[in-house]
C-alpha cells in the first residue's frame, strides 16, 4: 500500500491521481467529502498515511539468546585509586604512561577492578599505549569490562582471550610478547611450548623468538639451543642469510652459558691465544704484566682463528667496519669479548677484572678513527654488560669511561653506585642519566639532592625540564614531599615559577601522589 | 551537592579549559577555600598581585571569578568545583567572607525580583496586534510553501533528488523572511536528504512533505483551534519562546519538586549550540526539556549538570504537550534520591505510548521513556537498544559508541532500566539506572 501511494508521489499526480482504493478504509473515509485538488488530495492523504504507518510500524522484533549475567569475581577499586585514575587521565601521555604501570600493578596486586564507568577510558587510553599495560589494562577490566573489550573497535590490541589461544592463534606481535613473559617467569613451560611448534614456524618468526630469548637467557634454554645448533642451524653449505643469523644468535647465547659444549670448546680455543710470556707468536701483542691476547692477524689465520671456522661455528659475518677495526680477526675477538662473561676472561688474568679491563681498553687494542684514539673492544664490554647483566663490570666501566659514554652502563649498576657517580660527576641536570636509574625509587638524600640541584640550576635550562619532571615522577623517594613542597613555596616569588610548576611540580607531585596512595592501601 | 568530574567535564567550554582547570585542582593551589550552606568559594594565586577569587552557587549552579578569562565557566571555577567534587570533606563551612555574601545577595535580589516583577510585557492589546500582524506574514509564507508542495506533487517527488542545495535555502530564506523559521526548518531538512541513498530519500522525503503540509494547514486554520493550540503551531512555526515572559507569567504552569537530569545532549546547527536537557521529578514523574543555547560568543544561560539532582521549580511553556521549560527557582541542589519513577515495561509499550502522544501532537519529537529491563546489543555492526522482551531499536545514528561500550562495561549482558528518548524511530539511551544510582551515558 505504502509502496503504491509512493510510486504515485514520485511520478506526480500530473500523470497519475491518486486512486482513494489504495488507502485504507478508516483513511478513505477521512478523505471522502473533501472539495480538493488531486494535489492537495494527495498530501492530505499522505499526511494520513504516514501517521497510519507510524502507528503501526512496530518495532523491530529479533529473538536474541539471553546470555546469563556476568558476575564480578573482582571487588570495584574504592574511590581513592579511581581518583589518582582520574589524575593520571589527565597528566598527559608520557607520565600517564609510566604511572599507569604502577597503578594497574596496584589494583592487580589488590584484585580491584576499575569502576564500569572508567572501564571504556581505560581501554581508550591504553590503546595507545605499550602491549604490557593493554595486558595489564585487560586484568583489572573485570568481567563486565571484558565483555565490555569483546565490543570495542580496537580489542585486537588487547590480549583479551585466553592465553593458550594467543599462543595458537595471535599476532606474531602478542606471541613473541607472550612467550617472553612465560619465558621470564617459566622458561622450562616456555621452551616446551616453543618446542611444540618449532618445526612450523616461519623462519623469520624462530628468529624473532631467539632474540626474544636472547634478551633474558636463562640456563634452561640450553638443551634446546644445543639441539639446534647442532641440527637446524648447523652450516650449511648453501643457507639462508636468516639462517646464519639465527645460528649467530644460537651461538651467542650458548657462548654465555659456561655448561654449553660450545662454550667449552671456545674456551678451550681462546685459552690458546693467552699468552703469559713476553713475546707474541703473530701479533707482537704484549701486555703490561706480561699477560697478551694474542689472536693472529687477517693474513695469518690459523685453523680456528679464520673466516670459515669463524662462520661454521659462530655465524660471524666476515664483513665488518673498517672504521671500528683494524684487522678482521679483531673483529671477531670483539665478538668474543661481547658474549663471553666476564669470568672466563678475568680467570685468565690473574690480577682479576680490572686489569682485564684495562688491557682490553689499553693501548694494545686501540686504533685511530676519525682523528680520534678508540679503543676498539669498548663497544664488546658494554655489549657484554647488558647481555650478562654484569653490575661489576658495569660499576668497573663507568669510573673508566668517559661520562657521555657510559649512559647506557648506568642501567646495570646498584642504586648506590648510581646515586655515587651521579653526585659526583654533577650529572642530574640530564635528565638522560636521571632516567637511567637502575631501581625503582631513589634514596632520600638522592631526591632531595636532585630537587634542590633542579631547583637551583632552573633559570639556566628550564628548557628540557618537563623531561626531569617525568623522571622525579617515576624516582622520587616517597617522603621526599615535604622537600618539594619546600623549593615550591620557594619558587613561588621567582619569575620562572609556573614553568617550575608546569614542569617539576605538578609531576612530581602526581607521582608521590600515586606512591603514597599505593602505601598507604598497603597499611 | 557534589559533582562528578564528568558532569565538570560536560559543562566545560572546552577540553582545554577543563584541562587547565584540572591542573589547579590540587588543594594545594588554593590559598583558602570554604563552603556555606548555599555557596562554595576559593582564593587562588594568580599572575597578578591580588588572588582570583572564585565562588559558585550551589543551589542554582552559577560561577563567578575576579580572573580576567572570558571563558564561562573559567578554568578556576572548573579547578574549584573539582576540588569540591574529590575533596569535599576539606571545605569547611564558615562564615561566608563579604565579597562572597554580596554576590550571593544580589544573585537573590535579582531572582526575588525576577519572580515578583510585575509583567513589563507590552499591553495586551498591542501585543495582540504584533500576534496578528506576524500572524499574517506567516500564513502568507505558508500558503506560498504550500503552493511549492502542491508544484512537487504535481510534477512528481523524483524532482527532489535534481534539485541543488540552492534551490532549497532560496525556498528556506523566504520563509525566514516570512517570519516562519520553523518552516525553514522543515524545507532545510528536506534538503539535507540523502539523495543518492538509493530508495530511504523517497519514503524519508514523503514523510517529512506529509507532516509539513499537515503544519500548514494547521497554520491556515489558525483561528479555529484553542489558545493551547495556537500557541503550540505559533512554536512550531518558529515563535521564539520567551523563557522571561513564562517565569514573568503568574499563570504559567509551575511544577515544584526534585528533578534528575536524566540526560543531555548538544546538537550545533549555524554556529549555535543547542543543549537539550531532560528532567524527570521524583513525585510528579512529569518529564522536561530544559534548552540552553549558546554561540562562539556566548555561553550557556544556566549551567545544568547531566546526572545531577534539582530540588526547584521548572516553569512549563504552554502547549498542547507541555514539555519544554525553564528552571524558575532552584532552592537547592537536590541529595540523591530514591527514585520511584514510572517505568515503561517494553518498546511495545512504549510505542503505543508515543502513538498516544503523537495522537495528541502530530509533530511532537524526542520522546523520553524509562525502560524498563533494557540493554545496549550489537548485532551485525549495528547497535540497538534491546528490550527483555526481543524488540529492537536501532540507536541515532552518530550516537558515540562510547557510550555504548560504557553501558557494556556497567552492566554487562544483564538488563536495567535506562533513560532512552525516542526519536524519528531511533533511541538515544541516556542513562542506566542500577542499584539505586543513575549512571549517565
Amino acid at each position: 500500500m505504502w509502496e503504491s501511494f509512493r510510486n504515485i508521489a514520485l511520478i506526480g499526480t500530473e500523470k497519475k491521481p491518486l486512486e482513494a482504493s489504495l488507502l485504507p478504509s478508516s483513511i478513505q473515509e477521512a478523505l471522502k467529502d473533501t472539495d480538493q485538488t488531486p494535489e492537495e488530495h494527495l498530501l492530505q492523504a499522505a499526511a494520513y498515511l504516514t501517521y497510519y504507518q507510524e502507528a503501526g510500524a512496530l518495532p523491530p522484533y529479533e529473538k536474541v539468546e539471553d546470555k546469563a549475567a556476568i558476575e564480578e569475581t573482582l571487588a570495584e577499586a574504592p574511590e581513592l585509586p579511581m581518583r589518582v585514575f582520574q589524575a593520571i587521565k589527565n597528566a598527559g601521555a608520557q607520565l600517564s604512561d609510566y604511572l599507569l604501570g604502577d597503578w594497574l600493578d596496584w589494583l592487580i596486586s589488590k584484585q580491584w577492578k576499575i569502576a564500569g564507568s572508567e572501564s571504556v577510558n581505560l581501554v581508550n587510553l591504553t590503546q595507545i599505549m605499550r602491549l604490557e599495560l593493554r595486558e595489564k589494562a585487560v586484568k583489572v577490566l573485570g568481567n563486565k569490562g571484558r565483555w565490555m573489550l569483546s565490543h570495542h573497535p580496537k580489542k585486537e590490541l588487547f590480549l583479551d582471550f585466553e592465553k593458550s589461544d594467543i599462543w595458537e592463534e595471535g599476532t606474531t606481535a602478542q606471541r613473541k610478547n607472550f612467550w617472553a613473559e612465560l619465558h621470564a617467569s617459566d622458561p622450562e613451560t616456555a621452551i616446551q611450548l616453543l618446542k611444540n611448534t618449532w618445526d612450523a614456524e616461519a623462519i623469520i618468526t624462530k628468529k624473532g623468538f631467539l632474540e626474544v630469548m636472547n634478551s633474558n637467557l636463562s640456563r634452561l634454554d640450553q638443551d634446546f639451543l644445543t639441539h639446534i645448533y647442532n641440527n637446524e642451524f648447523a652450516y650449511k653449505a648453501k643457507e639462508k642469510k636468516t639462517e646464519k643469523e639465527c645460528r649467530a644468535l644460537v651461538a651467542a647465547m650458548l657462548l654465555r652459558i659456561p655448561e654449553s659444549d660450545l662454550y667449552k670448546f671456545t674456551a678451550q680455543k681462546l685459552s690458546t691465544y693467552i699468552k703469559t710470556s713476553k713475546k707474541s707468536a703473530l701479533l707482537g701483542l704484549i701486555s703490561s704484566d706480561n699477560i697478551a691476547i694474542s689472536v693472529p692477524d687477517e693474513n695469518h689465520p690459523d685453523d680456528f682463528w679464520n673466516d670459515e671456522s669463524m662462520l661454521i661455528n659462530y655465524g660471524f659475518d666476515h664483513q665488518y667496519d673498517i672504521e671500528w677495526f683494524n684487522d678482521k680477526h679483531q673483529y671477531y675477538l670483539s665478538s668474543f669479548l661481547e658474549v663471553i662473561p666476564l669470568s672466563f676472561w678475568a680467570h685468565q688474568f690473574t690480577k682479576g677484572t680490572a686489569a682485564f679491563v684495562d688491557y682490553i681498553l689499553g693501548k694494545d687494542f686501540q686504533m685511530n678513527a676519525r682523528k680520534k684514539v678508540h679503543a676498539m673492544h669498548q663497544a664488546a664490554l658494554i655489549k657484554n654488560v647488558s647481555l650478562n647483566h654484569d653490575s661489576a663490570l658495569a660499576e668497573y666501566l663507568i669510573n673508566k669511561l668517559p661520562a657521555d659514554q657510559n649512559v647506557s652502563l648506568l642501567s646495570y649498576v646498584s642504586q648506590d653506585a648510581f646515586e655515587t657517580y651521579v653526585k659526583e660527576k654533577k650529572l642530574w641536570t640530564s635528565h638522560n642519566i636521571l632516567e637511567q636509574t637502575p631501581g625503582r625509587t631513589w634514596s632520600l638524600p638522592f631526591s632531595n639532592y636532585v630537587l634542590k640541584g633542579l631547583f637551583e640550576s632552573y633559570g639556566q635550562q628550564y628548557h628540557s625540564m618537563h623531561y626531569h619532571g617525568q623522571a622525579l615522577c617515576k624516582y622520587l623517594h616517597i617522603d621526599s614531599g615535604d622537600e618539594l613542597r619546600r623549593l615550591n613555596e620557594k619558587a613561588q616569588s621567582v619569575t620562572y615559577y609556573k614553568s617550575w610548576e608546569k614542569n617539576v611540580f605538578t609531576p612530581a607531585k602526581l607521582g608521590l601522589t600515586l606512591k603514597k596512595a599505593i602505601a598507604s592501601s598497603n597499611e | 551537592m557534589s559533582f562528578s568530574e564528568e558532569q565538570i567535564q560536560s559543562i566545560a567550554p572546552n577540553a582545554s579549559a577543563f584541562s587547565a582547570g584540572k591542573k589547579l585542582s590540587g588543594n594545594s593551589k588554593w590559598e583558602s577555600f570554604g563552603k556555606s550552606d548555599r555557596v562554595i568559594w576559593g582564593a587562588i594565586r594568580g599572575s597578578g598581585k591580588n588572588p582570583h577569587l572564585t565562588q559558585i552557587d550551589l543551589n542554582d549552579i552559577a560561577f563567578k571569578c575576579s580572573c580576567p578569562s572570558r571563558q564561562f565557566p573559567c578554568k578556576h571555577a572548573i579547578a574549584l568545583m573539582l576540588l569540591y567534587g574529590s575533596q569535599e570533606q576539606n571545605f569547611s563551612v564558615q562564615e561566608e567572607p563579604e565579597w562572597v555574601s554580596a554576590w550571593m545577595d544580589s544573585r537573590k535580589a535579582r531572582q526575588e525580583k525576577a519572580a515578583e516583577a510585575p509583567k513589563k510585557t507590552k499591553a495586551k492589546s498591542a501585543a495582540k496586534d504584533t500576534v496578528a500582524k506576524r500572524l499574517e506574514q506567516v500564513q502568507a509564507g505558508a500558503a506560498e510553501l504550500e503552493l511549492w508542495l502542491k508544484d512537487l506533487v504535481r510534477m512528481g517527488l523524483l524532482e527532489l533528488s535534481f534539485k541543488s542545495a540552492k534551490d532549497f535555502k532560496k525556498v528556506a530564506a523566504r520563509m525566514v523572511d516570512a517570519k516562519a523559521p520553523g518552516l525553514a526548518f522543515w524545507v532545510r531538512e528536506l534538503g539535507q536528504l540523502n539523495y543518492k541513498d538509493g530508495s530511504v530519500w523517497q519514503d524519508e522525503s514523503l514523510k517529512l512533505i506529509s507532516k509539513l503540509f499537515l503544519l500548514i494547514q494547521a497554520i491556515k486554520n489558525y483561528d479555529q483551534y484553542d489558545s493551547q493550540w495556537q500557541y503550540t503551531i505559533r512554536t512550531l512555526a518558529g515563535w521564539s519562546q520567551s523563557s522571561k515572559e513564562l517565569l514573568a507569567d503568574a499563570n504559567a504552569e509551575v511544577v515544584d519538586d526534585h528533578w534528575l537530569v536524566v540526560g543531555q545532549l548538544e546538537e550545533t546547527n549555524d554556529d549555535i549550540v543547542t543543549q537539550r536537557n531532560w528532567l524527570i521529578g521524583k513525585r510528579s514523574n512529569r518529564k522536561a526539556l530544559v534548552l540552553n543555547f549558546s554561540t562562539r560568543f556566548s555561553s550557556f544561560e544556566s549551567i545544568i549538570l547531566p546526572g545531577s539532582y534539582i530540588e526547584g521549580q521548572l516553569a512549563f511553556f504552554p502547549s498542547v504537550q507541555p514539555q519544554r521549560a525553564v528552571i524558575k527557582t532552584q532552592t537547592n541542589a537536590a541529595d540523591k534520591f530514591d527514585a520511584d519513577f514510572t517505568f515503561t515495561e517494553n518498546w511495545l509499550e512504549a510505542h503505543h505510548k508515543k502513538t498516544e502522544l503523537i495522537k495528541e501532537n502530530p509533530w511532537s519529537n524526542d520522546h523520553l521513556f524509562i525502560l524498563n529491563n533494557s540493554k545496549l546489543i550489537l548485532k551485525n555492526d549495528t547497535w540497538f537498544m534491546a528490550d527483555h522482551d526481543h524488540y529492537l531499536m536501532p540507536l541515532m545514528k552518530g550516537y558515540d559508541i562510547d557510550k555504548c561500550l560504557k553501558s557494556l562495561a556497567i552492566c554487562g549482558t544483564a538488563s536495567h532500566p535506562m533513560a532512552v528518548v525516542i526519536r524519528d524511530g531511533k533511541a538515544i539511551p541516556l542513562g542506566i539506572f542500577q542499584n539505586n544510582q543513575y549512571t549517565i551515558l
